[in-house]
C-alpha cells in the first residue's frame, strides 16, 4: 500500500543536504505525523509515522513490493547515509493517519466486487458518528482510499500518484463508488475501539543503534549535575530525596537501565536501543528534577547552577560532533523554557 | 507536618492575642497590674523561644546555612533574656543583653549574605548595590536626624549615651544588612520556597529594628496601650516562625 502526499515539509531533496540522524531525532521530539519518503530513480520507500513512531514503512520499485518494515526503513536509511536518494516529508492530518492505519492493522468487514454492494448503505455506514472507516476499491491500474473519521468524510487518494484530494462534494467518491466497477475493501471500527490497538514501533535503522557510548556521556553529565545540585548545600538531603522520588516515578525503561546507588547513576543494563528513547528519557529526567527544584530554590538560582554544569560538560564534548549535536537537546534554553 | 505547623501557628497567634488583650484591657476600664502584664509577655515569648529551639534542631548541620539560623537563634535568645531581666529590673545588663541580640542577628544576616554571594557565586549587579547604597545613606541621615544628634546634644550621663548611639548604630547596620538580604533574596531566589523563610526573618528583623528606633526616638516616651510592645512581640514571632518553616523545610 502507498501512502497520500500530505503538505509538504520538503519535497524530493537530495539527501547529502539533510542530517538524518537530526532529521529522525526532530521527528521522534516532534512526535510528527506523517509520511518519511526516500527515492531513488525508480525506487521508492515511504515510511509512515505516527506521534513519531514509525508505523509501515514499504518499498515499491514502481507498484511492485520489493521491501518492508525494518527491511525497508534499513534500504532508506543506506541510500540516504549513502547520499544516493532524495528525500521528502510530509505532514499529515492525524486522522487521515488513523484512518490508514485502520487499513493497514485490521481486517475488512467485507470485501468483494463493488457490484454487490449498496453504495449509499455503505457511504451511510461510513458516516456514522463515533465511527472509524476506511475504503479501499481497487479499480484496473487505479488504487482508491476514502478516508473518514468520527461521521466525516476526509477526503481520498489515489495510490497511482498519491495526490490527496479533500473532495468537499463527495462528487469523486460518489462517482467511484456508482460505477459498480472494481473490488471493493471496506473498513470500519468504532472510535473507541480502535484507540485500544496496539501498533508496531519499528526504528530508524542503524542510526538508533550502538547507543551505549551515548549513554555512557549522558549518565556521566546527569551524576555531574546532581552532585553539584546537592553541593550547592541548600536543602541537600532534601534534593536527594527529589532525585529517589522522580526516579521511582520513571517508567521501566530509566528503571530497567540504570541504578541509583548514593545520588550518582549506573547502568544496570542497556535496554535502550535508540537516540531518540535516550536523549529523550534523559532530557525528561531533567526536566522533572528542574521543575521540583526550582518549587524550592527559584528560577534563577536553578538556570545559574544548570547552566554552570551544562557549560563545563559542553566544553568536554564540544569536539564530538554526535554528542556536540545530543547536548543541544539538553541545552538550558530547551531544559528549563 | 502539616499538623505540628498548625500547632505551632495556632499557639503563636493565640500568644500574641493574649497580649494583645491584655493591653486593650484599659479601654474597658479593667486594670492589671504591669508585673502580671510583662509575666503574660515573658511567657508567650518563652513559648516561641521554645518552638525555635525543637525546629531549629530539625535543620540539616549539612546545610551551609545553618550557621546563619544558629546565630539568629542565639540572637532570639538573648533577646528573651533582655525582656527577662528587665522583668527582673536589672537595666543596665537588660541594655547589654539587647545589644548582643542585635550583634547576633547581624551576623546571622551577615553568614547568609556571604553565604549566599561567595559559596553560590550569586552576586547583585551594579545598579542592584548602586540602590543599597543610596538607601544606606539616606537612611543613616534620617537616623543621624532622630536619634544620633539628639542623644549626643542630650544632658544623659555619658553611659547612657553610649548604650544608645550603639543601640542607634546596631539598628542601623541591622537595616542595612536587610536591605541587602531582602535584595539578595529577591533577586536570586525569586519564587522558591526558600525565599519565603529569609523574607519572613528579615521582615521580623526589620520590623524589630524599626519599631524600636520609632518609639524609642521618634515617638519618645509617649504611650498608647503598650502599642511599641505589641509590636516587637509581633516581630520577635515572626522570627520565630521563620525558624520553624526553616526547620519543617529540612524534615524531609
Amino acid at each position: 500500500m502507498k501512502f497520500p502526499k500530505g503538505k509538504p515539509i520538503y519535497e524530493d531533496t537530495p539527501s547529502g543536504l539533510i542530517n538524518l540522524k537530526e532529521l529522525v531525532a526532530w521527528i521522534r521530539m516532534e512526535k510528527f505525523d506523517g509520511v518519511l519518503e526516500g527515492k531513488i530513480s525508480d525506487i521508492r520507500t515511504q515510511i509512515l509515522i505516527t506521534e513519531g513512531e514509525p508505523r509501515k514503512a514499504f518499498t515499491y520499485k514502481d507498484s511492485e513490493l520489493l521491501l518492508q518494515d525494518d527491511e525497508a526503513i534499513d534500504s532508506f536509511v543506506t541510500d540516504a547515509m549513502m547520499r544516493v536518494s532524495c528525500i521528502s516529508l510530509y505532514n499529515l492530518e492525524e486522522r487521515i493517519i488513523k484512518s490508514i492505519l485502520l487499513k493497514l492493522f485490521s481486517n475488512p468487514v467485507l470485501n468483494g466486487d463493488l457490484k454487490i454492494f449498496d453504495p449509499s448503505g455503505i457511504i451511510d455506514k461510513c458516516l456514522e458518528k463515533s465511527n472509524i472507516s476506511h475504503l479501499n476499491l481497487i479499480l484496473d491500474v487505479n488504487n482508491f482510499h476514502f478516508l473518514f473519521y468520527n461521521g466525516k468524510y476526509l477526503g481520498y487518494y489515489n495510490e497511482k500518484d498519491g495526490e490527496f484530494i479533500e473532495d468537499e462534494e463527495k462528487i469523486g467518491l460518489i462517482q467511484n463508488l456508482n460505477s459498480k466497477m472494481g473490488y471493493l475493501y471496506f473498513y470500519n471500527m468504532p472510535i473507541k475501539d480502535f484507540e485500544k490497538l496496539k501498533f508496531p514501533s519499528l526504528k530508524f535503522g542503524e542510526i538508533e543503534k550502538n547507543v551505549d557510548f551515548l549513554i555512557e556521556t549522558l549518565i556521566e553529565f546527569l551524576n555531574q549535575l546532581i552532585t553539584t545540585y546537592v553541593n550547592i548545600g541548600i536543602y541537600p538531603d532534601r534534593v536527594r530525596k527529589i532525585v529517589e522520588k522522580i526516579f521511582s516515578s520513571q517508567n521501566g525503561l530509566m528503571k530497567d537501565s540504570f541504578i541509583l546507588v548514593e545520588d550518582q547513576f549506573m547502568i544496570r543494563q542497556n535496554v535502550i536501543s535508540s537516540w531518540y528513547e535516550a536523549v529523550n528519557l534523559f532530557s525528561d529526567f531533567i526536566k522533572n528534577l528542574n521543575g521540583e527544584l526550582v518549587k524550592l530554590w527559584g528560577k534563577k538560582l536553578l538556570n545559574e547552577k544548570y547552566t554552570e554544569v551544562y557549560k563545563n560538560y559542553y566544553e568536554k564534548i564540544k569536539n564530538h560532533p554526535e554528542l556536540s549535536n545530543l547536548f543541544s537537546y539538553l541545552s538550558p534554553e530547551n531544559i528549563n523554557s | 507536618m502539616e499538623k505540628g505547623l498548625r500547632v505551632v501557628e495556632v499557639s503563636l497567634f493565640l500568644s500574641l492575642f493574649v497580649v494583645i488583650l491584655l493591653s486593650f484591657l484599659p479601654l474597658l476600664n479593667v486594670s492589671i497590674s504591669n508585673q502580671i502584664y510583662d509575666f503574660v509577655y515573658l511567657l508567650a515569648e518563652i513559648v516561641g523561644l521554645l518552638f525555635a529551639l525543637i525546629y531549629a534542631l530539625k535543620i540539616d548541620k549539612n546545610q551551609k546555612l545553618w550557621l546563619g539560623w544558629f546565630f539568629i537563634l542565639l540572637g532570639l535568645g538573648a533577646y528573651f533574656l533582655k525582656d527577662l531581666l528587665n522583668f527582673l529590673d536589672q537595666q543596665n545588663l537588660s541594655g547589654i543583653l539587647g545589644i548582643l541580640s542585635f550583634i547576633l542577628s547581624f551576623v546571622g544576616i551577615l553568614i547568609f549574605i556571604i553565604f549566599i554571594s561567595n559559596s553560590l557565586r550569586l552576586r547583585l549587579t551594579f545598579n542592584e548595590n548602586f540602590l543599597l547604597v543610596i538607601n544606606a545613606i539616606l537612611l543613616f541621615i534620617l537616623i543621624l536626624q532622630v536619634g544620633l544628634l539628639p542623644t549626643l546634644l542630650s544632658k544623659d550621663p555619658l553611659w547612657d549615651k553610649v548604650i544608645s548611639v550603639i543601640y542607634l548604630l546596631g539598628n542601623y547596620f541591622i537595616l542595612v544588612v536587610f536591605m541587602i538580604l531582602f535584595l539578595t533574596v529577591t533577586t536570586n531566589f525569586w519564587g522558591g520556597e526558600i525565599a519565603r523563610n529569609y523574607y519572613l526573618l528579615a521582615l521580623g528583623i526589620a520590623l524589630l529594628s524599626v519599631a524600636s528606633i520609632i518609639f524609642s526616638y521618634v515617638l519618645g516616651s509617649y504611650e498608647l496601650l503598650k502599642l511599641d510592645k505589641i509590636i516587637y512581640l509581633g516581630a520577635y514571632l515572626v522570627i520565630v516562625y521563620a525558624i520553624v518553616k526553616e526547620g519543617l523545610m529540612h524534615a524531609v
